[in-house]
């Protein structure tokens, strides 16, 4: 039997049941002598045998909840609905429609005002700040985006500048820029704004912004 | 001595046999049955968890309540081909061998973390760092080999079954059990042969 490409197994196996004869010991030592790997087989499951056995848990219900077939489960009991539930629940909705329109009117306003600041700072320094920025690939590959962006802006100044004529024709504007412009996580990595790209962006942002109003407004 | 050997055999047929039965109950639905077969096979599960991981691991608790979820849920699966212990034991070593594959994943990632949760206890006596020694090894090395090899070695050596015995829990002929065992021995003398120190207290001593 070669020593390294044979193991006793069975030997092994009938010195683990008690059973082994001298003859068969003997063997096992010969083959022992030169192999570690069932020296170290034998020794692992002596150190084994002397650790002590780990009791059971005695939390059987989250394996015994484990073991419900999923469609036993019984699901959460609905509530009765009773007419002051409903009322309840009108009375939620209406307060979410109210809070909803609060904050898109906030919002707006908001937007608004940031545009219609931009503008009237851009009136001043617009062309100076156009021509040092260069325009970037990442820049021009959103094109649709700042187009929103500016329509937004024009749509903001419009509503809320009383130096802006009402008389402006928005027809043609795009008006519905959320569903025009990506968002940024689904631009491409490119067309992401990393740090340096932002004012690059900006400027051109505001260069077209101008352009739009001015041909909306003349300003 | 042939006629005890035999009434023997019997009886572990009988017993294999209400064993199968009693899991089959478990796996349609039964938690009474559950909950007994569990306990049943429960010292064969503890061993293997306990073997793979060794007693101080800290997420031992954790293991052990995912062991049995794991057996629980695999139950309605099994089919009666392998004795229901070899079947649940198995399970047992796979999720044991995976949480401590994890759990060396997350050593790498995090050497400290290491030092403090899986470092070795310190020990007083060096026989007694010797047999952590010894079975770091044998566990780090069932972690890493081919689930087959792992399967057959680590039911033989945990849990002290011998070639036919795994070979009736894998559900695999007695030939590649064997063959088996063979190539994960290889693969644990070639571990020992990095390890000089641990090789040097594996001196035969007849």
């Amino acid at each position: 039997m070669s020593v390294v490409g044979l193991h006793p197994e069975q030997l092994i196996d009938k010195l683990e049941a008690g059973t082994l004869s001298d003859a068969e010991r003997a063997q096992l030592d010969a083959h022992l002598r030169g192999c570690t790997a069932c020296r170290m087989d034998l020794a692992t499951r002596a150190d084994l045998a002397q650790d002590a056995p780990f009791a059971f848990p005695e939390q059987p219900e989250l394996m015994l909840r484990a073991l419900e077939p999923q469609e036993s489960r019984e699901p959460p009991a609905k509530r009765p609905s009773t007419p002051a539930a409903r009322r309840s629940r009108q009375r939620r909705i209406a307060l979410l429609v109210v809070a909803a329109t609060l904050s898109a009117s906030g919002a707006l306003a908001a937007l608004s005002n940031r545009r219609l600041s931009w503008r009237v700072w851009f009136r001043d320094s617009a062309p100076t700040v156009a021509q040092s920025a260069a325009p970037s690939s990442g820049a021009l590959k959103g094109g649709v985006r700042r187009k929103a962006l500016a329509a937004v802006a024009v749509a903001g100044a419009l509503a809320t500048s009383p130096e802006l004529p009402r008389t402006a024709d928005t027809s043609s504007v795009p008006v519905t820029a959320p569903n025009v412009a990506a968002p940024e996580s689904q631009l491409a990595p490119a067309d992401r704004p990393t740090q340096p790209n932002r004012a690059i962006g900006l400027a051109s942002h505001k260069q077209e912004s101008a352009a739009a109003a001015g041909s909306a407004g003349g300003v | 001595m042939a006629t005890v050997e035999s009434s023997e055999a019997i009886e572990a047929t009988d017993a294999a046999a209400a064993l199968t039965a009693l899991a089959r109950r478990a796996g349609a639905g039964d938690p009474i049955a559950a909950r007994h077969f569990l306990r049943t096979v429960w010292p064969k599960i503890g061993r293997v968890v306990v073997g793979v991981l060794g007693t101080r691991h800290p997420e031992l608790e954790d293991v052990v309540q995912q062991t049995l979820i794991a057996v629980s849920q695999a139950l309605p699966a099994f089919r009666g081909d392998c004795h229901p212990t070899g079947y649940a034991s198995r399970i047992a070593l796979h999720v044991a061998l995976r949480a401590r594959r994890k759990a060396a994943t997350r050593r790498a990632r995090s050497e400290t973390l290491a030092r403090y949760s899986l470092s070795e206890p310190e020990l007083a006596h060096d026989e007694e760092l010797g047999r952590e020694r010894r079975k770091r090894v044998m566990r780090d090395l069932l972690a890493e080999l081919p689930e087959e090899q792992s399967d057959a070695l680590g039911l033989r050596v945990l849990l002290g079954w011998s070639l036919e015995e795994v070979a009736l829990a894998s559900g695999v002929p007695l030939n590649t059990v064997r063959s088996r065992v063979r190539l994960a021995k290889e693969a644990l003398r070639r571990r020992l042969e990095s390890e000089p120190e641990l090789l040097a207290e594996l001196e035969f001593e007849p």
